[in-house]
């Protein structure tokens, strides 16, 4: 049984921070999206380390970190964009399972490279679970961002925790890398050869317009696809705007669409890109055949 | 079925179905009959089941192999042909205090007066085609085309829960407070997308929806009654 009397308290909400898990998958035809990690493989290495269950909720964190008080004792541990972190003043690594005391205050610094860190703890985070999931979304989970002042109620109960510094490699490609994996959209075949060609040889930036519904690109790409009927889109959707742009569409992303639908990143691609921030440069790499 | 469908293997887990590129009942009664059939037949093996208007889209858990599954679908529309008519559904009868904001723009476009407007708009049921947008969203088919009206160039930071609105060729209901760029001509106080409520929402896929025009006193008797937990959609059998 687990005790949900463990609490985390929010002393600074960082940028932008919330609840996720694997997602709430199978609610697409009431338009509810699916939500979860954006970096799924993050986010999946934090309950490794954890052993936790898959699916157990850790905390997602933009850019800049925050400050966070234990007011009970746990181990914890960071994945994802590395950034200094310090438990009481003293800094530990990242993807290393940390002894939490209570009273322990967790310090993050903005990341170093990458974008989005992943806070898991033993257990996973208690918050409510609505239609399978404690993915938060507006409208459909009680919070839909992280604030000062919250306390987040985490498992408590005092079993046996995992291997204490538990490690495995980091993987620096999600950080480092430029390359965007990338499967031929349902509309790609009616766009021109040409301008097909040019997404794989076009260095992309990331614009300012991004969240965890979608990011915007900045370059522009010739478009004569017309509109297409409402059809279903999906966390990794590459849509082509009639403007030219293109906008990839994320885990918060609407379940249907009226733009053409370009390219389908990989799973792979969608943790990768989730690693990005604006300015970043992506190349998109074709993969045919699975 | 009628027709030999296409398809599109789009992902290791991604199956897309396509019919003809057109907005019709007929399509949307084989797609929702071809839906039921296959979330029975791989329920253990589907994340998740999306509809378009003409397309209908299968996650599975894990890679799947195409021929198997396309085989299945072909044996099940050979199969299915007769019995993908027999859809008997709901008319659900949603009330509306016609007084938008955006009624005289509307007016404006259509050359109608706001009575002419109220009244083609209520005259006949929609068809529910499928939810999209955002949790609750209808997307309804069925608006007479005297009503169409452009979507905003500038579109407004909130348009309220409730509010029914003209997009284009489209209308629907806002099932919660959100940006958007429709012309908003009513409110209903019904609550068409409730979390708290299991399931959150009622009418389904190929289900109809009425509007019928109420003043503000009903609006806001009906209010109440909903605050009071003491008020049902009501809905007739079609």
């Amino acid at each position: 049984m687990k005790t949900p009397d463990g609490k985390l308290e929010v002393v600074n909400a960082g940028f932008y921070g919330t609840v996720q898990d694997l997602g709430r998958t199978g609610y697409g035809h009431w338009g509810i999206p699916a939500a979860g990690a954006m970096d799924q493989q993050s986010y999946q290495l934090a309950n490794h380390l954890l052993r936790n269950e898959p699916n157990a909720a850790c905390l997602e964190l933009t850019m800049i970190g925050g400050e966070f008080l234990f007011h009970h004792p746990t181990t914890a541990v960071l994945t994802g964009a590395p950034a200094s972190i310090q438990v009481n003043q003293q800094t530990v690594p990242i993807n290393h399972v940390i002894e939490i005391a209570k009273g322990d205050r967790l310090k993050l610094s903005p990341v170093k490279s990458g974008c989005r860190m992943y806070l898991g703890v033993h257990g996973g985070f208690q918050t409510p679970s609505v239609l399978g999931s404690r993915s938060w979304y507006a409208g459909i989970t009680p919070h839909d961002r992280l604030q000062e002042g919250m306390h987040l109620p985490f498992s408590a109960a005092t079993t046996q925790p995992p291997r204490a510094l538990a490690k495995v490699a980091m993987d620096d490609a999600l950080f480092e890398d430029q390359k965007i994996e990338v499967y031929p959209g349902p509309e790609a075949s009616e766009m021109g050869d040409t301008s097909f060609e040019k997404l794989f040889s076009t260095d992309f930036h990331l614009s300012a317009k991004q969240n965890r519904m979608g990011i915007q690109l900045e370059e522009k790409i010739e478009n004569q696809l017309q509109e297409i009927l409402t059809s279903p889109v999906y966390p990794g959707t590459v849509q082509l705007t009639p403007g030219g742009k293109t906008m990839i569409l994320m885990k918060d992303a609407q379940v249907t669409g009226g733009y053409p639908r370009i390219l389908q990143l990989t799973e792979q691609g969608i943790s990768c890109l989730s690693q990005k921030k604006q300015g970043d440069k992506i190349r998109f790499i074709l993969i045919n055949e699975w | 079925m009628s027709h030999q469908f296409k398809y599109k293997h789009i992902s290791p887990t991604l199956l897309e179905l396509y019919w003809p590129p057109k907005i019709a009942p007929s399509t949307l009664k084989e797609m929702t009959s071809l839906k039921a059939t296959v979330q029975q037949l791989w329920q253990e093996d589907l994340l998740d089941v999306i509809m378009g208007y003409h397309c209908l889209s299968l996650r599975f858990k894990a890679p799947f192999q195409l021929n198997d599954i396309i085989n299945k679908l072909e044996e099940i529309a050979e199969t299915s042909a007769e019995g993908a008519s027999k859809h008997s559904g709901k008319r659900w009868l949603i009330p509306v205090w016609y007084s938008g904001k955006d009624l005289n723009m509307v007016a404006e476009h259509t050359g109608l007066s706001a009575d002419q407007i109220i009244n083609l708009h209520k005259k006949h049921p929609y068809l529910l085609y499928f939810y999209g947008f955002m949790p609750g969203f209808m997307y309804l088919g069925g608006l007479d085309e005297r009503l169409f009206a452009p979507r905003k160039t500038q579109p407004d930071p909130l348009i309220e829960k409730g509010a029914v609105a003209i997009g284009g060729k489209q209308t629907g209901i806002y099932p919660m407070d959100s940006p958007g760029g429709w012309n908003v001509i009513g409110k209903t106080p019904v609550q068409l997308f409730n979390i708290k409520k299991d399931p959150p929402l009622q009418p389904q896929p190929g289900d109809e929806i009425k509007f019928e025009a109420i003043s503000k006193e009903d609006f806001h008797t009906i209010s109440t009654q909903i605050a009071e937990k003491n008020y049902q959609i009501r809905y007739e059998n079609t």
